[in-house]
Protein backbone atom coordinates (compact mmCIF):
# COMPACT_ATOMS: atom_id res chain seq x y z
CA UNK A 1 0.00 0.00 0.00
CA UNK A 2 1.33 3.37 -1.08
CA UNK A 3 2.74 5.41 2.08
CA UNK A 4 0.85 8.65 0.90
CA UNK A 5 -2.26 6.75 1.27
CA UNK A 6 -1.39 4.96 4.31
CA UNK A 7 -0.45 8.40 5.94
CA UNK A 8 -3.69 10.34 4.64
CA UNK A 9 -5.87 7.79 6.25
CA UNK A 10 -4.28 7.84 9.68
CA UNK A 11 -5.15 11.63 9.57
CA UNK A 12 -8.36 10.87 8.71
CA UNK A 13 -8.84 8.68 11.31
CA UNK A 14 -7.10 10.19 14.10
CA UNK A 15 -8.16 14.37 13.55
CA UNK A 16 -11.75 13.77 13.83
CA UNK A 17 -10.95 11.74 17.09
CA UNK A 18 -8.72 14.27 18.74
CA UNK A 19 -11.41 16.91 17.98
CA UNK A 20 -13.47 14.89 19.99
CA UNK A 21 -11.12 14.05 22.68
CA UNK A 22 -9.99 17.84 22.65
CA UNK A 23 -13.78 18.91 23.14
CA UNK A 24 -14.60 16.23 25.93
CA UNK A 25 -11.37 17.38 27.71
CA UNK A 26 -12.79 21.23 27.35
CA UNK A 27 -15.81 20.35 28.56
CA UNK A 28 -14.36 18.05 31.60
CA UNK A 29 -12.52 20.59 32.54
CA UNK A 30 -15.32 23.40 32.62
CA UNK A 31 -17.99 20.74 34.29
CA UNK A 32 -15.23 20.59 37.26
CA UNK A 33 -15.04 24.34 37.42
CA UNK A 34 -18.91 24.37 37.49
CA UNK A 35 -19.03 21.87 40.04
CA UNK A 36 -16.46 23.73 42.50
CA UNK A 37 -18.49 26.98 42.13
CA UNK A 38 -21.60 25.48 43.21
CA UNK A 39 -20.68 23.43 45.70
CA UNK A 40 -19.31 27.10 47.14
CA UNK B 1 -30.94 8.08 30.94
CA UNK B 2 -31.67 12.05 30.04
CA UNK B 3 -32.93 12.11 26.32
CA UNK B 4 -30.11 14.49 25.19
CA UNK B 5 -27.49 11.65 26.32
CA UNK B 6 -29.59 9.40 24.51
CA UNK B 7 -29.32 11.19 20.97
CA UNK B 8 -25.76 11.44 21.71
CA UNK B 9 -24.87 8.32 22.37
CA UNK B 10 -26.99 7.27 19.60
CA UNK B 11 -25.47 9.42 16.98
CA UNK B 12 -21.65 8.75 18.25
CA UNK B 13 -23.25 4.61 17.99
CA UNK B 14 -24.09 5.73 14.03
CA UNK B 15 -21.37 7.70 13.30
CA UNK B 16 -18.80 5.12 14.61
CA UNK B 17 -20.24 2.40 12.24
CA UNK B 18 -20.79 4.75 9.35
CA UNK B 19 -17.16 5.57 9.16
CA UNK B 20 -16.49 1.81 9.61
CA UNK B 21 -18.62 0.53 6.81
CA UNK B 22 -17.46 3.58 4.40
CA UNK B 23 -13.35 2.98 5.56
CA UNK B 24 -14.57 -1.16 4.76
CA UNK B 25 -15.54 0.12 1.24
CA UNK B 26 -13.21 2.61 0.15
CA UNK B 27 -10.38 -0.16 0.71
CA UNK B 28 -12.61 -3.44 -0.56
CA UNK B 29 -15.45 -2.29 -2.22
CA UNK B 30 -13.74 0.92 -4.75
CA UNK B 31 -12.42 -0.74 -7.53
CA UNK B 32 -8.57 0.33 -8.03
CA UNK B 33 -8.19 3.36 -10.52
CA UNK B 34 -6.41 2.31 -13.62
CA UNK B 35 -4.25 5.97 -14.23
CA UNK B 36 -3.71 6.74 -10.28
CA UNK B 37 -3.70 3.06 -8.41
CA UNK B 38 -3.44 2.57 -5.02
CA UNK B 39 -3.32 6.93 -4.24
CA UNK B 40 -6.88 7.01 -5.70
CA UNK B 41 -8.54 5.96 -3.22
CA UNK B 42 -7.68 8.92 -0.93
CA UNK B 43 -10.24 10.97 -2.93
CA UNK B 44 -13.39 9.30 -1.19
CA UNK B 45 -12.50 10.54 2.07
CA UNK B 46 -10.67 14.46 0.94
CA UNK B 47 -14.00 14.87 -0.97
CA UNK B 48 -15.97 13.91 1.89
CA UNK B 49 -13.88 16.02 4.36
CA UNK B 50 -14.24 18.77 1.90
CA UNK B 51 -18.09 18.58 1.53
CA UNK B 52 -18.32 18.27 5.95
CA UNK B 53 -15.71 21.44 5.93
CA UNK B 54 -18.07 23.41 3.22
CA UNK B 55 -21.01 22.39 5.44
CA UNK B 56 -19.51 23.68 8.46
CA UNK B 57 -18.93 26.90 6.74
CA UNK B 58 -22.19 26.92 5.41
CA UNK B 59 -23.93 26.56 9.22
CA UNK B 60 -21.64 29.43 10.11
CA UNK B 61 -23.04 31.30 7.66
CA UNK B 62 -27.08 30.76 8.22
CA UNK B 63 -25.72 31.08 12.45
CA UNK B 64 -24.48 34.51 11.23
CA UNK B 65 -27.34 35.53 9.59
CA UNK B 66 -29.16 34.42 12.49
CA UNK B 67 -27.93 35.84 15.19
CA UNK B 68 -28.05 39.98 13.34
CA UNK B 69 -31.75 39.14 12.82
CA UNK B 70 -32.37 37.90 16.84
CA UNK B 71 -29.35 38.93 18.74
CA UNK B 72 -29.80 35.56 19.88
CA UNK B 73 -26.81 33.64 21.62
CA UNK B 74 -28.06 30.36 20.03
CA UNK B 75 -27.27 31.27 16.87
CA UNK B 76 -23.96 32.69 17.69
CA UNK B 77 -23.03 29.25 19.83
CA UNK B 78 -24.12 27.53 16.28
CA UNK B 79 -21.99 29.49 13.78
CA UNK B 80 -18.98 29.56 16.38
CA UNK B 81 -19.17 25.71 17.27
CA UNK B 82 -19.31 24.53 13.02
CA UNK B 83 -16.89 27.07 11.87
CA UNK B 84 -14.43 25.19 14.52
CA UNK B 85 -15.54 21.40 13.25
CA UNK B 86 -15.41 22.87 9.47
CA UNK B 87 -12.34 24.26 9.68
CA UNK B 88 -10.64 21.07 11.32
CA UNK B 89 -11.75 19.41 8.47
CA UNK B 90 -11.16 22.25 5.70
CA UNK B 91 -7.47 21.09 7.42
CA UNK B 92 -8.24 17.68 6.93
CA UNK B 93 -8.82 18.25 2.93
CA UNK B 94 -5.65 20.27 2.46
CA UNK B 95 -3.13 17.89 3.92
CA UNK B 96 -4.82 15.07 2.50
CA UNK B 97 -5.03 16.91 -1.03
CA UNK B 98 -1.05 17.29 -0.68
CA UNK B 99 -0.33 14.04 -0.08
CA UNK B 100 -2.97 12.85 -3.07
CA UNK B 101 -0.79 15.72 -5.22
CA UNK B 102 2.47 14.70 -4.61
CA UNK B 103 2.66 11.11 -6.19
CA UNK B 104 -0.24 12.09 -9.01
CA UNK B 105 1.43 15.71 -9.99
CA UNK B 106 4.82 15.57 -8.86
CA UNK B 107 4.51 18.43 -5.93
CA UNK B 108 2.74 18.62 -3.00
CA UNK B 109 1.43 22.33 -3.70
CA UNK B 110 1.35 24.52 -6.54
CA UNK B 111 -0.62 27.69 -6.80
CA UNK B 112 -3.81 26.93 -8.96
CA UNK B 113 -6.94 28.74 -8.38
CA UNK B 114 -8.42 26.09 -6.53
CA UNK B 115 -5.74 25.32 -4.25
CA UNK B 116 -5.00 29.36 -3.99
CA UNK B 117 -8.47 29.88 -2.45
CA UNK B 118 -8.41 26.99 -0.58
CA UNK B 119 -5.47 28.25 1.43
CA UNK B 120 -7.12 32.13 1.51
CA UNK B 121 -10.63 30.22 3.18
CA UNK B 122 -8.56 28.19 5.56
CA UNK B 123 -6.96 31.46 6.77
CA UNK B 124 -9.82 33.31 7.02
CA UNK B 125 -11.19 30.66 9.09
CA UNK B 126 -7.95 30.57 11.32
CA UNK B 127 -8.52 34.13 12.15
CA UNK B 128 -12.22 34.02 12.58
CA UNK B 129 -11.91 31.36 15.40
CA UNK B 130 -8.79 33.48 16.55
CA UNK B 131 -11.12 36.24 16.62
CA UNK B 132 -13.37 34.68 19.37
CA UNK B 133 -11.15 34.56 21.91
CA UNK B 134 -10.57 38.40 21.52
CA UNK B 135 -10.72 40.76 24.32
CA UNK B 136 -14.22 43.08 22.70
CA UNK B 137 -17.37 42.64 24.76
CA UNK B 138 -19.24 39.68 23.79
CA UNK B 139 -21.55 41.13 22.62
CA UNK B 140 -19.57 42.90 19.90
CA UNK B 141 -17.65 39.67 19.47
CA UNK B 142 -20.24 37.97 18.07
CA UNK B 143 -21.97 40.70 16.20
CA UNK B 144 -18.54 41.06 14.44
CA UNK B 145 -17.91 37.78 13.99
CA UNK B 146 -21.57 36.93 12.25
CA UNK B 147 -20.91 39.78 9.53
CA UNK B 148 -16.93 38.06 9.01
CA UNK B 149 -18.61 34.63 8.76
CA UNK B 150 -21.32 35.44 6.18
CA UNK B 151 -18.68 37.08 4.47
CA UNK B 152 -15.77 34.42 4.84
CA UNK B 153 -18.97 32.55 3.12
CA UNK B 154 -17.85 33.55 -0.32
CA UNK B 155 -14.60 31.35 -0.46
CA UNK B 156 -16.98 28.49 -0.33
CA UNK B 157 -18.41 28.68 -3.88
CA UNK B 158 -15.58 30.55 -5.36
CA UNK B 159 -13.74 27.42 -4.15
CA UNK B 160 -16.63 25.03 -5.70
CA UNK B 161 -16.44 27.23 -8.85
CA UNK B 162 -12.75 27.62 -9.20
CA UNK B 163 -12.45 24.72 -11.29
CA UNK B 164 -15.32 24.94 -13.28
CA UNK B 165 -14.65 28.67 -14.39
CA UNK B 166 -10.56 29.30 -14.15
CA UNK B 167 -7.82 27.00 -16.01
CA UNK B 168 -6.68 24.37 -13.26
CA UNK B 169 -5.43 21.25 -12.84
CA UNK B 170 -7.13 19.76 -10.04
CA UNK B 171 -10.12 17.36 -11.10
CA UNK B 172 -13.46 18.10 -11.49
CA UNK B 173 -15.19 15.31 -10.46
CA UNK B 174 -19.06 16.69 -10.60
CA UNK B 175 -20.02 17.96 -14.02
CA UNK B 176 -22.75 19.30 -16.50
CA UNK B 177 -22.15 15.68 -17.65
CA UNK B 178 -22.55 14.07 -14.44
CA UNK B 179 -20.10 12.04 -12.73
CA UNK B 180 -16.86 10.99 -13.78
CA UNK B 181 -16.37 7.73 -11.69
CA UNK B 182 -17.84 3.72 -11.72
CA UNK B 183 -20.85 3.14 -9.93
CA UNK B 184 -19.05 1.51 -7.23
CA UNK B 185 -16.89 4.35 -6.88
CA UNK B 186 -19.70 6.76 -6.51
CA UNK B 187 -21.38 4.26 -3.55
CA UNK B 188 -18.25 4.47 -1.93
CA UNK B 189 -18.09 8.17 -2.21
CA UNK B 190 -22.03 8.90 -0.98
CA UNK B 191 -21.40 6.63 2.03
CA UNK B 192 -18.38 8.55 2.89
CA UNK B 193 -19.90 11.82 2.42
CA UNK B 194 -23.05 10.25 4.77
CA UNK B 195 -20.51 9.02 7.12
CA UNK B 196 -18.67 12.56 7.44
CA UNK B 197 -21.44 14.38 8.19
CA UNK B 198 -22.88 12.01 11.05
CA UNK B 199 -19.31 12.66 12.18
CA UNK B 200 -19.80 16.63 11.68
CA UNK B 201 -23.11 16.63 13.42
CA UNK B 202 -22.08 14.46 16.35
CA UNK B 203 -18.74 16.63 16.66
CA UNK B 204 -21.23 19.63 16.21
CA UNK B 205 -23.27 18.66 19.20
CA UNK B 206 -20.72 18.14 21.68
CA UNK B 207 -19.41 21.88 20.88
CA UNK B 208 -22.67 23.58 21.00
CA UNK B 209 -22.20 21.75 24.21
CA UNK B 210 -19.03 22.60 25.69
CA UNK B 211 -20.42 26.01 25.30
CA UNK B 212 -23.87 26.17 26.95
CA UNK B 213 -21.29 24.95 29.42
CA UNK B 214 -19.38 27.82 29.24
CA UNK B 215 -22.05 30.11 29.54
CA UNK B 216 -23.18 28.23 32.63
CA UNK B 217 -20.04 29.10 34.40
CA UNK B 218 -19.42 32.57 33.06
CA UNK B 219 -23.14 32.71 34.93
CA UNK B 220 -21.86 31.08 37.70
CA UNK B 221 -18.95 33.28 38.32
CA UNK B 222 -20.69 36.52 38.02
CA UNK B 223 -22.95 35.60 40.75
CA UNK B 224 -19.67 34.45 42.26
CA UNK B 225 -18.51 38.13 42.27
CA UNK B 226 -21.83 39.71 42.91
CA UNK B 227 -22.22 37.76 46.43
CA UNK B 228 -18.42 38.17 47.33
CA UNK B 229 -18.57 41.97 46.38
Amino acid sequence: MPVYLLVAYIIFCVTPLGLAFSIAARRRKVEREIAALTKK
Amino acid sequence: MGQKRLVDRALVGASGVAFLVALGMVFFYAPREATMGEVQRIFYFHVASAWVGFFGFFVTFVGGIGYLATNHRRWDILAFSSAEVGLVYISMTLVTGMLWAKPVWGTYWTWEPRLTISAVQWLLYVAYVMLRGSVLSPEREARFAAVYGIAAFVTVPLSWFAIRWWRTIHPVIVSGEGMALTPKMIHTLLVSVAAFTLVYATLLRQRIALEHARDRLAALRLQDEAAAS
